[in-house]
């Protein structure tokens, strides 16, 4: 089932950041939202994700479930980066496995036990890539997913992302038209 | 190695500090040489010695401890509970903020005062510290509940975490350090007002009760003793509470830092 926003209109306060917004994205598609900031990418993304109601119009298609990489890492302190991953998965089988497999394949074999402190930004935005990517969901959704990684491991995260991501639907939001590229997305521009 | 050496150096530099205070009051003590007036630490160190070999000492003490702790412990679940349900619901917190505010404002004379009328004096010093330590709980915890991190509660949210995954790695972690400040500070306020209220009560064999005699036939020397033994409780409590409070932090993984880390 696709994901189809119809005539969406949504304001925080006074500020409007959608009127009358339409978008259909098929089953399976990659599609990268770009625009400035303030344009609406990330509300888009919560729209997509069932975490915000548009205030008119409507969102159809919306999986129960949903892979997020939020513009912010937002794991928790406490938790090492396994253990993070390890928290979204319950009741999922060979979950150690897969959280460990993923890790490694995104160049933290080394940093399982690491509490989120002790990791760089970069480090702590793959942990959250792996999140995502590991939460079993039809739909994943990327905001500025790949911000603080450099060039190299950006490929090779991307890689990991499409790789175990496949017949996934992937909604990003990205300032980047290589990133978008990267994802062999299609790029929708929204403007203010 | 630098930190027991800097940790020696902290304890001389109390012990200092309590000899030189102990010193003055020595000396004022003597200028003064009227022990009714100003009884030196000596005969005051003395005195509770004297005092703390008699039964009657003990069950003063013990008998405010369950009076304090009683209150304590009431106001503190009572607190707790109420914290929730106004966490839960606007009207309740609407209905609730402007009481608290009340009670927190009100001194422990005037509620002894207005008890006196419904409840045995008994009973008084456990009521008012259980007035005294509500709202003080409430406050803490009611905050404590909302300061969890909205971005990992969004997130929570987003990957449908069950209700006690984000108890346990999101609310908790932000409410403990409001729950210690909570018990710290309350405990504090509940042993102040608690022997306040034995003593305008003349809550009979307790320190309060024991404080109260002890003006009463002008006997300097035990009014200061029996104030040397509320300090002493008072410190050993917040100590015991303390020591307590570290070792459940370190068990739950407590994280006051929540945010810096996250946002790290």
């Amino acid at each position: 089932m696709s994901i189809a926003f119809e005539n969406v209109g949504f304001s925080f306060g006074k500020k409007k950041v959608f009127d009358g917004f339409s978008l259909k994205i098929q089953d399976g598609a990659r599609v990268a939202l770009m625009g400035e900031s303030g344009s609406g990418k990330s509300t888009l993304l919560r729209l997509a994700a069932g975490l915000l109601a548009p205030q008119t119009g409507r969102v159809s298609g919306v999986p129960e479930r949903v892979g997020f990489v939020f513009q912010e890492s937002r794991l928790i302190p406490q938790l090492t980066a396994l253990e993070n991953v390890l928290l979204v998965l319950d009741g999922v089988p060979d979950a150690r496995e897969t959280a460990q497999a993923l890790l490694t394949e995104l160049g933290l074999g080394a940093e399982l036990d690491a509490l989120p402190a002790s990791l760089s930004g970069g480090m702590a935005r793959r942990v959250a890539l792996a999140r995502a990517v590991a939460y079993p969901s039809p739909l994943l959704l990327l905001d500025e997913a790949f911000t603080g990684l450099d060039e190299a491991t950006r490929r090779a995260a991307a890689e990991v992302v499409l790789h175990r991501s496949e017949g996934r639907t992937i909604l990003a939001a990205t300032h980047s038209e290589e990133e978008a590229a990267l994802l062999g997305a299609e790029i929708v521009r929204l403007g203010r | 190695m630098t930190s027991t050496i800097s940790r020696s150096k902290r304890w001389l530099r109390t012990v200092c500090a309590a000899a030189v205070w102990l010193a003055l009051w020595q000396i004022l003590s003597m200028i003064i040489g009227l022990e009714l007036l100003l009884p030196s630490p000596i005969s005051t160190v003395t005195r509770l010695f004297e005092l703390a070999c008699t039964g009657t000492f003990w069950g003063a003490v013990g008998r405010s401890l369950l009076n304090i702790l009683a209150g304590w412990l009431l106001g503190a679940l009572a607190g707790g509970l109420l914290a929730l349900a106004t966490n839960a619901s606007a009207a309740v917190r609407a209905l609730f903020r402007p009481i608290m505010s009340v009670v927190k404002a009100t001194p422990v004379a005037s509620f002894v005062m207005l008890a006196f009328v419904w409840i045995r004096s008994a009973r008084l010093p456990t009521f008012c510290t259980f007035l005294m330590v509500l709202p003080v709980v409430w406050t803490n915890i009611h905050e404590g509940l909302g300061s969890a991190d909205a971005g990992l509660l969004e997130m929570a949210r987003a990957f449908r975490l069950r209700r006690s995954a984000v108890w346990r790695t999101i609310r908790l972690p932000a409410l403990l350090p409001h729950i210690f400040g909570a018990v710290r500070v309350s405990l504090g306020f509940a042993w102040k007002a608690g022997v306040a209220a034995e003593v305008i009560a003349h809550a009979g064999r307790s320190i309060g009760g024991s404080l109260y005699d002890a003006k009463l036939y002008l006997n300097t020397a035990d009014v200061f003793a029996w104030t040397a033994v509320t300090i002493i409780l008072s410190v050993l409590l917040e100590h015991v509470c303390a020591a307590l409070m570290d070792r459940a932090s370190r068990r739950l993984g407590a994280a006051a830092d929540v945010k810096e880390a996250t946002a790290a």
